[in-house]
Formats: structure tokens, C-alpha cells, sequence
């Protein structure tokens, strides 16, 4: 069915991107593109999402999976295929953080007197700002020194974080 | 392979990637993709005689969505089962990935995740897939302009949501 | 002995082991095996492939904050061991081998130079390394060498050139297994000319100096965590310390004085470290951590995964405490005097 029957329409702009229009439609909504900002932005906004979704990488199914797709689906016969099922994944173990050890209470009547004393005896001290960006950028640097650095310095370069 | 159909043990070899990929992008978890892929193969392991030698993996991709589209109606009718995005699930670790990703993978496959069924489907079908608008009518059932619709608001939404999450890219 | 010296020695022992442990694991587990040793050497090659051979492209920088994936385009090229990075909007690094600039809308600054670092740790002392599989980066073979925690999961992956060593891209994973930073190229091309990168002119490079000990009143334990002392450094307002475990480096840099929280730049968000106030940021390069104790404000900045850093940060804030403030942090802080 041409497209030329019908009124261009921004969804248009997809199937343009999928080149899933005719040649006349296809011409069509070049000129509106050449147009209009809107089209164009609306161009934009799909082609970025047609992208993101084309570039997620391809991924493999776990080890063993498809051993037991092979046992299961092979064996069973077509009556019992319906009940076939997958043994579980084994479920995610997520490292405990470690907790800090506190000091043992024998310490306690030491610390009442001399902890009282620290707290009275801190003197007076000068306000610190440190900068941050330069820190992180001497780490990159320094770091580059002992790892490879395209991979240090490149983090580095955008500063985003503080730039913005 | 145009000249015979291919046993099903063949399909699982030399498409069974392709399965999960359109599984695990449908359901958003290795969990549910696994089994969609088994069910699927179930179901290719019947129907095989039905195959007509043409596009293999449209007609895979046809199968998968109906498994999905199957499950999805059944976790409604019961809707005590965890759905296949419940943020309060623990996800298992990803799986591995032969290409690296594109440093926010996990945004897009959450952003498509988000997606309704409508249009998440049609989508991943296109962008996944790589089917026609034609092939993915095929397989959902709906006419082609619907296709083209639903997939170019399926892919403003997405949008809208990486944008949201932060991602502004590509 | 008495009960009470009893169990407090049975709590010392209990925290020596535990601190023991992990290391004593890491080095059981690790390097052991043909595939380890491959993934190590690829590791040490990797470190100066940039030196040995020029190359552009593109090369895309991505990381979570708090507030959601932010990333970054970069033009990268690297001729005669001199690397320039370039971004979108003009911010510019440029590492000549020696001296680091970094440009910004002020224009250029220099770097310190920092003393040469010491021999790094061998990386598989305290992390499992392995080859994955093939994997292809900007159109080119690459081996994928995976950093594993000592549950197994993944903390590190880097994608090795195959053909020259160089990193075509390099992911840092959380505990969960999300990519929490990456740099990957988009495209690269190995071995056409590159035009030579000329060091900016008249910029000031200060240098710090090496310490052999550090002055009164800093910190700089040899060894956190798995961490190790590399270099320590005097600077202007300050001390830097440099850590690394083989694979990930840290550093640390202590100021004396009083933190003012209100100047710290923005963006940032409230954690604890070591039961201390402290002001996160997650940046491309890697965490960020700001508090202070005893004195000392500390700023420290890691490439390592969150939770690497959590602990080596809480093992690095607990250990420079002071006797003396721990006691009145135990015996004032249940009644929220500080």
C-alpha cells in the first residue's frame, strides 16, 4: 500500500528509520525533515532510543542452561511437556559488609576520664576546603603513572560531576 | 536448510541465542527468559511440522512473543506471582555479554521493562529481532499501521524514561 | 586473667583473623592457574601498551550517580606516549608522560608532579583473574579479563586488545553486578599517524616531594585493607597518599584543620564512613569521599567498585583513630554528645 495516500504523520518517522516506507513517502518526509525543526527533533528523540535499544549487547544464557534444555525438552514426552520445568537459578549472594569492631568495654572507665579531658583539651583549628577537583585530577594523573592511562586519564577529562 | 525443516535440536543450536536475547529483552530477567526459551522450544518441538521453510527466526520470534504474551496474561489472572519487573525482586547477575555494553544497558533494559506490553513487544521484535514491520504484524497479530505506531511511541516513551534516569545519550 | 580481659583478648584475636583473612584468601585463591597467569600478564601489558603504540578514536565514558547514568564522548588520541583527551565541551587532558594538564574554562592548569610510584602490587594477591570470552571492541578482537570479588562476583572487567595489548575498554562493576563506571572505545585506529600533542605553554607545574614517613599529626598506614602504601608526597596545603592493590588504585590526600562542609562543591550526598559524617560523590574517575576526624580532613578518590572502597575507607578512617578519640567516641556516643 503507497504511503502517498495517506497525510504524513510524525510516526512516519520510525518506519523512516526502519526504511519501511516507499520510495515517494520516504522522499516526503525528507522535505518535512528539511522543514521543520520539530520533525527533526522528534527524528532525534527516536533514532537515540532505536539506538539504545539495538546496542544492548548480546548476551548468553547461563552455564548449564541449555544442557538442561536439551535433558528436558528431549526427554519429555509431548503429553508431559506442558509440566517441564526449570530448576531454579541459584539465588543471588550478596557480600555481607563488613561492620568495624568496636573497642572492648573494658576501655570504658579509662575513656570517661580521658576522653572528657580530649574533648576540653582540642584546641582551636583552621577551616579546611579542599579541592576536590584537583585531588581528583592528581589522582588521575598519578594513577596514570602506574596503570595504563587512556583508562585513568579518561574519567578524568570530563570532571563532570563538579563542572556542571 | 531451505530444502528440509530443521529438527528442533537445531533450532536450540544454531538460534537458541537469538531465543534468548528476545526472551531475556522481553521479560527483563534471566529467570523468566530461561523459561520462555524452554517453553518456546516446547512448542517449536511440536509445531515443527507446521514450519514452513521461510524465515526461521521470524517465525521463532512469532512463537516467543506468544509464550510471553501467554505468561503475561496468566500472572494477571494470578496475581499473587511476582511479574517479571517487580522492583522488590533480586535480580540474579546479569549474563554474559560477548560484546561489552554500552556502559547503560541496565537503564535501557529497565526504560524497556517500563514499556507496556503493547509496545515493548513490537519493539524489541524491531530493534532486538530485527524483524519487518510486516513479520512483527505476523506475529501479534495487529495490522501493520498499528506496528508502526506502536513502535514509535514505544521508542518516545523509552526515551522519555532514559531521559529521566539521566541518560541522555546516545 | 579475668572475664572481662579475657573476652577482651578473644576480641582482639576475632578482629586480627578477620582482618587477616581476606588477604590470606585472596592469595590462596588467586594466580594459581595458566588462565590466571595470562589475565596478570595481560594486566602488566596493558599498563604501557600506550607507550608503545599511537592511536585516535572515540572513546565513551559512563557512570551512575546518585541522580542516574551520566556519560560522556571523548576523543582520545596518543602519540609517542603522550596521551590527549578531549570532550564535548573543550575540557581537555593532556598527559605528556611526565606532566598532566587539565583545561577547563579557566583555561589550563598543571598537575603536580608526583614522585615515580613504587612497584605495584601484584594484582592477583588479592583478586581472582581470569580470561572471559573473546569479545570484540571498535571492530577489534579483544580479550575480556575478569576481577573477581571472593564471592565470585565480578568487580573489573577490562577488554584487552588482542593485537596490541591497549585497553579498549574497561568496566567497573558493583556488588550486584551493575556497571557503576566504564570507559570503552567506539572507534579506535591503531598504527595511522597521529599528530604530534604539544604540551600547553607557560603552564606551571609545581612538584611534590617524596616522603620517606609522614609529619606528625597525618596518618599513612603501609598497608589497608589489601591496600598498599605506593607513594606518599608533601604537598603545598597538605599530604597525598597513593594506594593501590594491583588493580585499583586510591588516594588520599589529608589536610589539617576543620572541614567546612558548606564549601564543598555540590552534587554531592551525606554517607558514614568508619561511624564518621562524610560527603560522597560519584565521579567518571571513581568515588569520592570528604570527611574528617582527629583534626584532619581527609579527601579520598578510588577507580575501585563502591563497596571496595566503603571498606577500605572504613579501615583506613578506624585505623588512623586515636586512642584517645575512639574512647570518647565509645563512651560519649551513645548519649549523641558529637
Amino acid at each position: 500500500m503507497s504511503e502517498q495516500a495517506h497525510e504524513l504523520v510524525p510516526e512516519m518517522l520510525s518506519a523512516y528509520l526502519d526504511d519501511e516506507l516507499d520510495a515517494s513517502t520516504r522522499d516526503a518526509v525528507e522535505a518535512r525533515l528539511a522543514a521543520s525543526p520539530e520533525w527533526r527533533a522528534e527524528l532525534a528523540e527516536v533514532r537515540a532510543a532505536r539506538e539504545a535499544v539495538r546496542g544492548l549487547p548480546s548476551l548468553q544464557a547461563p552455564d548449564g542452561f541449555w544442557d538442561r534444555v536439551f535433558t528436558t525438552v528431549g526427554a519429555a514426552d509431548d503429553a508431559s511437556l506442558d509440566d517441564a520445568d526449570t530448576p531454579p537459578a541459584a539465588p543471588t549472594s550478596l557480600p555481607a559488609r563488613r561492620s568495624w569492631r568496636r573497642a572492648s568495654w573494658l576501655a570504658v572507665a579509662a575513656a570517661i576520664v580521658i576522653g572528657v579531658v580530649a574533648v576540653i583539651a582540642v584546641p582551636h583549628r583552621s577551616s579546611v576546603t579542599p579541592n576536590v577537583t584537583a585531588v581528583v585530577a592528581q589522582h588521575g594523573a598519578q594513577g596514570s603513572d602506574a596503570g595504563d592511562p587512556v583508562t585513568m586519564l579518561a574519567p578524568v577529562g570530563p570532571l563532570a560531576g563538579f563542572r556542571r | 536448510m531451505a530444502d528440509r525443516v530443521p529438527t528442533w535440536e537445531e533450532v536450540a543450536r544454531d538460534h537458541g541465542r537469538f531465543l534468548y536475547n528476545v526472551a531475556y529483552r522481553l521479560a527483563g530477567n534471566d529467570d523468566d527468559a530461561q523459561d520462555l526459551v524452554q517453553e518456546t522450544l516446547i512448542r517449536v518441538r511440536r509445531g515443527l511440522e507446521r514450519y514452513e521453510p521461510g524465515s526461521l527466526e521470524g517465525w521463532l520470534a512469532r512463537i516467543v512473543t506468544n509464550v510471553f504474551l501467554d505468561e503475561v496474561r496468566r500472572r494477571k489472572r494470578r496475581p499473587t506471582d511476582a511479574l517479571p519487573d517487580d522492583p522488590g525482586r533480586v535480580l540474579p547477575p546479569a549474563p554474559a555479554a560477548d560484546e561489552i555494553p554500552t556502559g547503560f544497558s541496565d537503564e535501557v533494559q529497565r526504560a524497556l521493562g517500563e514499556l507496556p506490553d503493547d509496545f515493548r513487544v513490537p519493539v524489541v521484535l524491531c530493534d532486538v529481532s530485527d524483524l519487518s514491520y510486516e513479520q512483527i504484524a505476523e506475529a501479534t497479530g495487529v495490522p501493520i499501521g498499528t506496528v508502526r505506531s506502536r513502535i514509535h511511541r514505544g521508542r518516545r516513551l523509552l526515551r522519555a524514561s532514559l531521559l529521566a534516569d539521566g541518560v541522555s545519550g546516545p | 586473667m579475668t572475664p572481662g580481659r579475657r573476652s577482651a583478648v578473644v576480641a582482639l584475636c576475632a578482629a586480627l583473623v578477620a582482618v587477616a583473612w581476606p588477604i590470606a584468601a585472596g592469595s590462596a585463591s588467586g594466580g594459581d592457574t595458566a588462565d590466571a597467569r595470562e589475565a596478570a600478564r595481560l594486566v602488566r601489558r596493558a599498563r604501557n601498551a600506550a607507550d608503545r603504540y599511537d592511536f585516535s578514536g572515540t572513546a565513551r565514558v559512563s557512570w551512575a550517580t546518585a541522580s542516574g547514568r551520566r556519560h560522556e564522548q571523548l576523543q582520545v588520541r596518543d602519540a609517542d606516549g603522550a596521551v590527549e583527551i578531549v570532550a564535548a565541551d573543550g575540557a581537555a587532558v593532556i598527559d605528556d608522560g611526565r606532566r598532566t594538564y587539565l583545561h577547563e574554562r579557566l583555561g589550563w592548569t598543571g598537575a603536580l608532579i608526583e614522585p615515580a610510584p613504587g612497584a605495584l602490587p601484584d594484582p592477583t594477591r588479592h583478586w581472582d583473574l581470569a580470561t572471559g570470552a573473546p569479545a570484540t571492541v571498535a571492530g577489534r578482537p579483544a580479550t575480556v579479563v575478569v576481577a573477581t570479588r571472593a564471592d565470585r562476583t565480578p568487580a573489573q572487567r577490562l577488554y584487552v586488545d588482542d593485537a596490541t595489548g591497549l585497553v579498549l575498554g574497561r568496566e567497573v562493576l558493583g556488588p550486584r553486578g551493575h556497571v557503576q563506571r566504564s570507559v570503552r572505545f567506539e572507534t579506535v585506529a591503531v598504527g595511522a599517524p597521529v599528530a604530534a600533542i604539544t604540551a600547553p605553554q607557560g603552564v606551571h607545574s609545581g612538584t611534590a616531594d617524596k616522603l620517606t614517613s609522614v609529619p606528625d599529626g597525618y596518618h599513612a598506614p603501609q598497608s589497608v585493607d589489601g591496600y598498599e602504601l605506593i607513594t606518599r608526597s608533601k604537598h603545598p596545603d597538605g599530604v597525598l597518599l597513593f594506594y593501590s592493590d594491583g588493580l585499583f588504585t586510591t588516594s588520599v590526600f589529608e589536610q589539617k584543620g576543620e572541614l567546612d562542609w558548606g564549601a564543598l562543591p555540590s552534587g554531592g550526598s551525606d554517607t558514614r564512613v568508619a561511624d564518621t559524617s562524610s560527603r560522597q560523590y560519584r565521579e567518571p574517575s571513581g568515588d569520592v569521599l570528604v570527611w574528617q576526624r582527629d583534626g584532619v580532613v581527609y579527601t579520598c578518590v578510588s577507580d575501585a567498585p563502591s563497596d571496595v572502597v566503603a571498606n577500605m575507607v572504613d579501615d583506613l578512617a578506624a585505623a588512623d583513630r586515636s586512642t584517645v578519640q575512639s574512647m570518647v567516641d565509645f563512651v560519649l556516643g551513645p548519649f549523641g554528645w558529637h
